[in-house]
């Protein structure tokens, strides 16, 4: 045998009928507390939000905010912009298209030649990239470009997370880690330059731009692991302000965080 | 109750219900986005709404899933349960809109199809650091996406109240896939400690209400009747059954609402047939059973909703003897008039 749910004693003559309004006084009064108490707790918690997840770092997107650019185009290893007027005080604006897309195809022929175009500006920790509109881009004549390089050091091993340079410097914050991967793939397959992120003990960080041991573009293995925590050899070489590890990817290694 | 479709019955109880939760849901996700973007300045207003309507869509959820049982635990919950299908809609719009900003933001603009990027970005299926996690989440959309398109009683009737309901029961799958979206997902690399407490708080919830409900619901269906010669079971004392209310017992496997009303006794199936409401659980209004759910009526006679209504319950036979209630466990078929017992009480005056 059994009888209905305990009920206090007070509302057992009370009978609600959502359609006969209105509710029964005693049940009323009930329902005030709980949705009060319900509505409280969830804001509690819509407070803690935020000290809930992590501090991110994230650099700047200056979207829907585009500026002209003029200098000299670099091709390899990655695309890049030289300044004009810059004889190697400022590093290459590496240039990638919209969306998830590298600007390739947009230079590609490009090299040495001098260029105005219009792009949105991707920065962070002193690394500039540009998102550029590949239609407002306009050829001038071949320059003189200034090569900004430094020979490669000895062999390394580095560790660290492969990412996708256009997203880390700033379009996405979080721009790795695990909620990141399938973006930084994604990223990567469309052409943007795989860069490796790495930090020591200190807490001091670098990014450097990934190809291959001879400069060669390692997209299709980069993006398998991507967001990933992984261990490479290679060499260290720097190219208009940036450092760039040269690596065979089979020495890469997958390491847990 | 209505014997038409119409997209909502609207009355002024779920005006004011939907009113209370859209308000409530809507200062969740301002505090929410306020708080966040004051504390973590370095978020993307992209980031913000995806991180906020997720948070607001699982904790919607909990609140859904505690609904039922605590209903079951104590009726004083019922109104929050007449129109928890809204809240259902209501959570499935925040999941979407958290599911659609996110496939936009992480997968869309690129080489492969959004879906594609989905489900096949990550390949990492054989490890359980790199296990991706969108497909948890996806696999929870759509679950909630067959919940929220036919919640409406237009699927109730076509497809059965049973199937109705297992189709239903799958909001538990959507929960569990939802827990690991959010483990396998954002607690790898987003979260802090506090979001590990607060899910497993929740989840601890959401468990001891469905369990004490689950406890209840099992202890009342446990038979200790043996049946007389004549086929009946004794169930309890005329007294033991409040005026106008019923006394629930089981036979022979079947729920059975044994009601008293206005000097008399009958016994019906006590489970509606809008939502397998527990109809002992309603009360006697206007000559009917009302179930406490949604409202349905039934005639404690005939088991059938006064015309133009059309749902139907089974009856049984019931007799009072000694002042003692006698139900016999073979139930009519649905709708079938049983003649009620008379009190003697009722007799003499």
């Amino acid at each position: 045998m059994r009888s209905g749910p305990a009920a206090a004693p007070d509302t057992e003559d009370e009978f609600f009928i959502g359609y006969e309004p209105p509710m029964p006084p005693r049940i009323a009064a009930f329902i005030r507390r709980a949705v009060i108490a319900i509505a409280g707790g969830g804001l509690v918690w819509a407070v803690t939000l935020g000290p809930s997840h992590v501090r991110l770092e994230g650099g700047t997107f200056e979207y829907g905010h585009p500026r002209r650019f003029s200098g000299t185009v670099v091709e390899a290893p990655v695309p890049a912009l030289q300044l004009d007027g810059n004889r190697g005080g400022t590093p290459w604006l590496l240039l990638v298209a919209p969306g998830k897309h590298g600007a390739a195809g947009a230079v590609r022929g490009l090299a040495g030649r001098h260029v105005t175009l219009t792009g949105t500006r991707i920065a962070r920790a002193g690394q500039t990239m540009i998102e550029i509109q590949p239609a407002s881009i306009a050829v001038g004549p071949p320059t003189a470009m200034v090569e900004v390089s430094a020979p490669g050091s000895g062999p390394v091993r580095l560790r660290g997370e492969i990412v996708d340079s256009k997203c880390f410097l700033g379009v996405m914050v979080p721009g790795d880690g695990k909620t990141h991967k399938e973006c930084a793939s994604l990223c990567l397959r469309g052409g943007i330059p795989p860069a490796l992120f790495v930090q020591d003990r200190s807490g001091a960080s670098s990014l450097l731009l990934v190809t291959g041991p001879s400069g060669e573009a390692v997209t299709n293995q980069a993006l398998l692991v991507a967001g990933e925590a992984i261990e490479l050899t290679g060499t260290i070489a720097r190219a208009g302000g940036w450092l760039i590890v040269r690596t065979d990817p089979a020495t890469w290694r997958t390491i847990g965080k | 109750m209505s014997t038409t479709y119409r997209s909502v019955g609207w009355n002024p109880l779920k005006r004011r219900y939907d009113a209370i939760a859209g308000a409530a849901i809507g200062a969740f996700i301002v505090v929410a986005m306020v708080g966040q973007a004051a504390l973590r300045p370095e978020l993307t207003i992209e980031t913000l709404l995806i991180r906020t309507l997720g948070a607001a869509a699982f904790t919607l959820l909990h609140v859904i899933l505690c609904i039922g049982p605590l209903a079951r635990l104590d009726r004083r919950f019922l109104p929050l349960l007449y129109n928890r299908r809204h809240l259902g809609v209501m959570m499935f719009t925040l999941a979407l809109a958290h599911g659609v900003f996110s496939i936009v933001q992480f997968h869309s603009f690129g080489t492969l199809d959004p879906l594609v990027s989905v489900l096949a970005g990550n390949s990492r299926y054989g490890t359980l650091e790199q296990l991706p996690f969108q497909p948890f989440g996806l696999a929870a959309l759509l679950i909630l996406f067959l919940m929220a398109a036919t919640s409406h009683d237009f699927w109730l009737h076509n497809l059965s109240a049973p199937v109705w309901k297992t189709l239903h029961m799958g909001v538990y799958f959507a929960y569990a896939s939802i827990v690991l979206h959010v483990i396998v997902g954002v607690m790898r690399s987003e979260a802090g400690h506090v979001l590990g407490l607060v899910l497993v708080a929740g989840a601890a919830a959401v468990f001891t209400v469905q369990l004490l409900a689950a406890r209840q619901e099992a202890a009342g269906d446990r038979e200790q009747f043996s049946a007389r010669p004549d086929g009946f079971v004794d169930v309890c004392a005329v007294h033991d059954i409040p005026e106008k209310r019923a006394l629930v017992t089981c036979v022979s496997g079947e729920r059975v609402a044994v009601y008293r009303y206005d000097g008399r006794v009958s016994a019906i199936s006590s489970v509606c047939q809008h939502q397998n409401g527990p109809l002992g659980e309603g009360r006697v209004v206007n000559g009917c059973v009302v179930c406490p759910w949604h409202g349905y009526e039934y005639d404690p006679a005939t088991g059938a909703s006064p015309p133009p209504f059309t749902e139907k319950v089974p009856t049984f036979d019931v007799r009072v003897s000694g002042g003692r209630v006698l139900v016999h466990p073979l139930p009519h078929p649905a709708g079938t008039r049983v003649e009620p017992a008379v009190l003697a009480s009722a007799r003499s005056a």
